[in-house]
């Protein structure tokens, strides 16, 4: 209110003077991709007046006269840029700054301070990557890092699997609090909506211990939209349709500040998706739709050394899981392999049938932070509530219809999974060096309702110390960090033989840490090495599981004796560029002396619904390495080469049998092309990729599956985007074909691989559309 | 806010009392099929024959009886409980054209049993919960087995002779027949 109060006084005076002071505000991007490009030097020309841009590469000037200005915009490793302006009123402009080498994907992305980056092996995705991959699901959105492969269940769920590992041993956080869902199906997804997140980090392997003392696989670090303070009222909009699944996704955001209290901000985003079956090659792959509605509100205030936020989430889902997986026993699972081609196919549809998942995820988070000379104190506190619920197609429980038909409205298995964490960091410079001391406090409940015993009711406690150091010694960059935890898991397994409940305590504690050094080798490479141990305390299905999986067409038996999964591993990444070269590329060593995996019991389980194999978890000792590497090279100025590769080995160090289930061998062989010249539009660019996976060769006899690996593939990728300016609008626009030409194929790590192909070509249209809207209200009489 | 630690201490509060949500056990009645029952009777015999889970999949193996025969002509019926002891049939003679019931009978007696159905589903399909078992004249006793499943189909998906991709039940007793 004030906001339009200023600006009808500001309105009212500009009638009788044209001499009132304007504002000019405004943003400077990356010209290759649109990312916002923090910390340039912006300088009025024969002024001192000079800003630097802010994280998001926001400017703005306040009060300035009106008349002709000269602004000088400069930024290291960016062509400086000089642009003539006529201020007569309030202004905002989006100023393009080329990089110096232009790259597809920046190889090696340079945080502000190498102090505050790290050393840890992270792959920062910008807004511009993110932007160009929004659709499906968050983990679409890292699929382009090397070292990430997708666990998929459809297109509608898909989870990261980082160097081999996921589930439990990847930790996930949004805006440092970690994501707490049911993360330990291999159907069952991180609820977080793609369109949200703004920046998302991948740190492969060896992290650093401040978020978690479990990220044994590797941390993504999402980063939701942020508030700015002081900034005019912005808006965008992003839209996005598919061909393959008839999809259609809307999402919107609004941010402004100072509206009503001074020195408030707020940010509101709002999107709603809604898509049909997949289609394969040859025929429909029903009950695969998905329909998702997501939300984020975040406040903020700033009051002298204080800053305090709080935003709500909400993430809410329903997924269709395909018809022809939903089977009753493995004699139907073989005849399901056999048959070749799924044997329910229905027409294609929007409706999501039965089986299904709900999914409905709630996340509050306050954040304080208080700075001052001696150093930033951080408050951070999350509260979470995921709620999931899975629908079975059909069931004999009861001889009533009725009670039938109520039964089968009511999910067959909810889990409702409550979360309180909270944590506290103390951040200085000590020395020359950035520090962290912090606590972490963690409570945990999870309330099981249904038929399933997979995973009893629990309540976890955990608290935690820790403390980093990052610093700079010569050339070298040093970083270490330590942290010690207990967990305590309280839980109500059943016995299935006498069945009753009986309550168990469990305590589990260890120590984390990292340590790792970056050397420059040259002026423009660098050597990283990294070494972390992690630990993660076992999960409750991992110790009290009892029952049919009905997804995986097995029976698994926890095994509550079981001591926490221990990792050593190594990470060491030589990155950079020479000439028209540049490279990334890495090896790390991963050895976990208790291992847990699901092991095949010589004795069947025997039922009234058949045979089933006897899977028990145990720990056995483990070894993963692998590697990945990326190299760029520019063709032209315009046309660039991109190839990358990456491969994970596992071995049970016992047996030297190989570790099932890990991704295949994978390449990527891209071409992008920056073409000059054309008028209508901003930054166009064509890509063309091809990606190829080897079948999965690296698998033990003993290792107990119902269909050996599908056979390597090949899919290509077209895609071409760039910027219209309609209406003084920038629109950003993509289009791009996924799996050119309809080839058949599925992927290993395809849960759906026994059923039916992975779905074919598919062409998406993705639209993002920027407001300035003070711009615009400000200029009404 | 000029004593973070007072502020860390309530937010810690939250952290360890906070209210902990939970939803009525709906559908926990998680009863399954737990015990099916094959009652044959001839003119000279009444065989009655369990296969019983009542502790669900897993726990406790299945107690299983065996079927003894002798040649002649039985006439057969299968009734199924669930672990809480509520009867299915009624469930599945009422959604007959979505079930069907395939009897294999395998081992050396395979040649010599032979089950047909007798009961029809509103569409004429066969349904399986009645049937006729025509027993052949042996020398010396035969043993063997006799596997049940019933599948679930799709409506109007039941032809009488192909299973469904969804096996609702699959479960064998052993056979034997005497001279």
């Amino acid at each position: 209110m004030l906001l339009f109060a200023a600006l009808a006084i500001i309105g009212i005076q500009s009638a009788f003077a044209d001499t009132r002071p304007v504002h000019l505000h405004g943003i400077v991007r990356d010209s290759s991709d649109a990312t916002p490009i923090a910390g340039a030097q912006v300088v009025i020309v024969g002024t001192k007046n000079s800003q630097q841009t802010s994280s998001d590469g926001r400017f703005f000037f306040e009060r300035l006269e009106p008349g002709s200005y000269r602004l000088g915009i400069r930024r290291l490793g960016y062509y400086d840029r000089v642009i003539e302006i006529e201020l007569q009123r309030d202004t905002s402009i989006t100023v393009s700054m080329v990089p110096l080498s232009i790259e597809m994907h920046r190889v090696v992305v340079e945080a502000e301070s190498p102090l505050a980056r790290g050393t840890e092996h992270a792959s920062e995705q910008t807004l511009g990557q993110l932007d160009r991959h929004r659709g499906s699901t968050f983990a679409d959105l890292i699929a382009g890092v090397p070292s990430v492969s997708l666990l998929r269940s459809g297109t509608a769920i898909a989870k990261p699997v980082i160097r081999g590992l996921h589930s439990q041993r990847v930790v996930v956080t949004t805006d440092g609090i970690q994501h707490q869902a049911q993360e330990w199906g291999l159907d069952h997804a991180p609820a977080l909506d793609p369109f949200l997140p703004t920046s998302i980090a991948v740190v492969s392997g060896a992290a650093s211990i401040e978020e978690s003392y479990a990220a044994i696989g590797g941390i993504v670090r999402v980063e939701l939209p942020e508030l700015e303070y002081h900034a005019p009222t912005t808006a965008s909009a992003y839209m996005l349709g598919a061909t393959n699944n008839g999809l259609l996704a809307l999402s919107g955001t609004l941010r402004s500040s100072d509206i009503l209290v001074r020195n408030t901000a707020l940010a509101f985003q709002i999107g709603a998706h809604i898509a049909g079956d997949d289609r394969a090659p040859s025929y429909v792959l029903s009950n695969t739709g998905s329909r998702r509605i997501s939300s984020l509100l975040r406040i903020g205030y700033e009051h002298d050394q204080w800053r305090h936020e709080m935003s709500y989430s909400l993430f809410a889902t329903e997924i269709g899981i395909l018809a022809a997986s939903h089977i009753g026993n493995p004699d139907d699972l073989r005849r399901a392999i056999a048959s070749g081609t799924p044997l329910v196919v229905r027409p294609w549809t929007y409706t999501i049938g039965y089986p299904r998942q709900e999914i409905v995820h709630h996340a509050v988070q306050l954040h304080s932070t208080m700075s001052s000379s001696a150093g930033t104190i951080e408050l951070l506190y999350g509260w979470q509530l995921n709620d999931r619920r899975e629908y079975d197609a059909h069931n004999l429980r009861t001889s009533d219809s009725t009670t039938l038909a109520r039964l089968l409205q009511q999910p067959a298995i909810e889990l409702l999974l409550a979360s309180y964490q909270l944590d506290a960091r103390y951040r200085s410079t000590v020395a020359g060096a950035n520090t962290t001391i912090g606590i972490h406090v963690l409570r945990q409940v999870n309330d099981r309702s249904g038929a399933v015993f997979l995973i009893p009711d629990y309540t976890i406690l955990e608290g935690g110390i820790y403390a980093t150091a990052t610093t700079q010694l010569g050339s070298w960059l040093l970083s270490a960090g330590i942290r010690g935890d207990v967990h305590r898991l309280s839980a109500r397994p059943q016995n299935r033989t006498t069945g009753t409940v009986t309550d168990t305590i469990a305590l589990f504690s260890g120590i984390a840490s990292h340590i790792g050094a970056e050397y420059p080798l040259g002026k423009h490479s660098r050597l990283t090495v990294n070494l972390a141990s992690h630990w993660r305390p076992p999960q409750p299905v991992e110790l009290y599981a009892n029952d049919l999986h009905h997804g995986t067409a097995q029976f698994e038996i926890g095994n509550p004796t079981m001591r926490s999964e221990r990792s050593y591993q190594l990470d060491v990444r030589f990155a950079g560029d020479a000439g028209r070269l540049s490279y990334d590329v890495s090896v790390f060593g991963n050895y976990m002396p208790r291992f847990i995996q699901l092991l095949p019991d010589s004795t069947p389980t025997v039922t009234f619904r058949g045979v089933f194999p006897t899977m028990r978890y145990a720990q056995r000792s483990a070894t993963l390495f692998g590697g990945d590497v990326t190299l760029g090279y520019a063709l032209t100025a315009a046309v660039r080469m991109e190839c990358r590769a990456s491969a994970v080995r596992g071995f049970d160090n016992a047996t030297a049998d190989y570790i099932p289930f890990l991704p295949a061998d994978r390449a990527r062989l891209a071409l992008h092309w920056h073409p000059e010249g054309i008028r209508a539009l901003g930054e166009p660019y064509i890509e063309f990729a091809l990606d190829a996976v080897r079948r999965q060769t690296a698998i033990s006899p003993t290792t107990f599956d119902y269909a050996p690996p599908p056979p390597g593939y090949v899919t290509a990728n077209i895609e071409l985007g760039g910027t219209l300016t309609l209406a003084s609008t920038e629109v950003r626009f993509s289009l791009s074909v996924t799996n050119l030409f309809d080839t058949p194929y599925r992927d290993y790590l395809s849960r759906y691989r026994y059923f039916a192909l992975d779905p074919g070509r598919n062409i998406t249209l993705r639209l993002s559309v920027p407001f300035g809207i003070s711009h615009h209200l400000s200029d009404l009489p | 806010m000029k004593h973070p630690l007072l502020y860390a201490a309530v937010i810690a509060a939250f952290v360890l009392v906070g209210c902990d949500p939970h939803r009525n056990d709906h559908g926990d009645d998680h009863a399954v099929p737990g015990r099916f029952t094959l009652r044959l009777t001839s003119d000279r015999d009444t065989v009655v024959a369990n296969w019983s889970d009542l502790d669900g999949p897993g726990g406790q193996a299945p107690v299983i009886d065996t079927i003894a025969l002798r040649p002649g002509e039985y006439s057969g019926t299968l009734s199924i409980m669930t672990t809480s002891g509520d009867s299915l049939t009624p469930t599945i003679r009422a959604q007959a054209t979505e079930h069907q019931l395939f009897y294999t009978v395998s081992g050396t007696t395979a040649g010599v049993v032979t089950i047909t159905i007798t009961d029809r589903d509103s569409r004429g399909m066969p349904l399986g919960l009645d049937t006729r078992w025509q027993v052949g004249t042996v020398q010396a006793p035969l043993s063997g087995t006799v596997n049940i499943k019933l599948y679930h189909y799709e409506p109007n998906k039941k032809d009488g002779a192909s299973p469904s991709p969804e096996t609702d039940a699959d479960i064998t007793f052993p056979l034997r027949v005497q001279p």
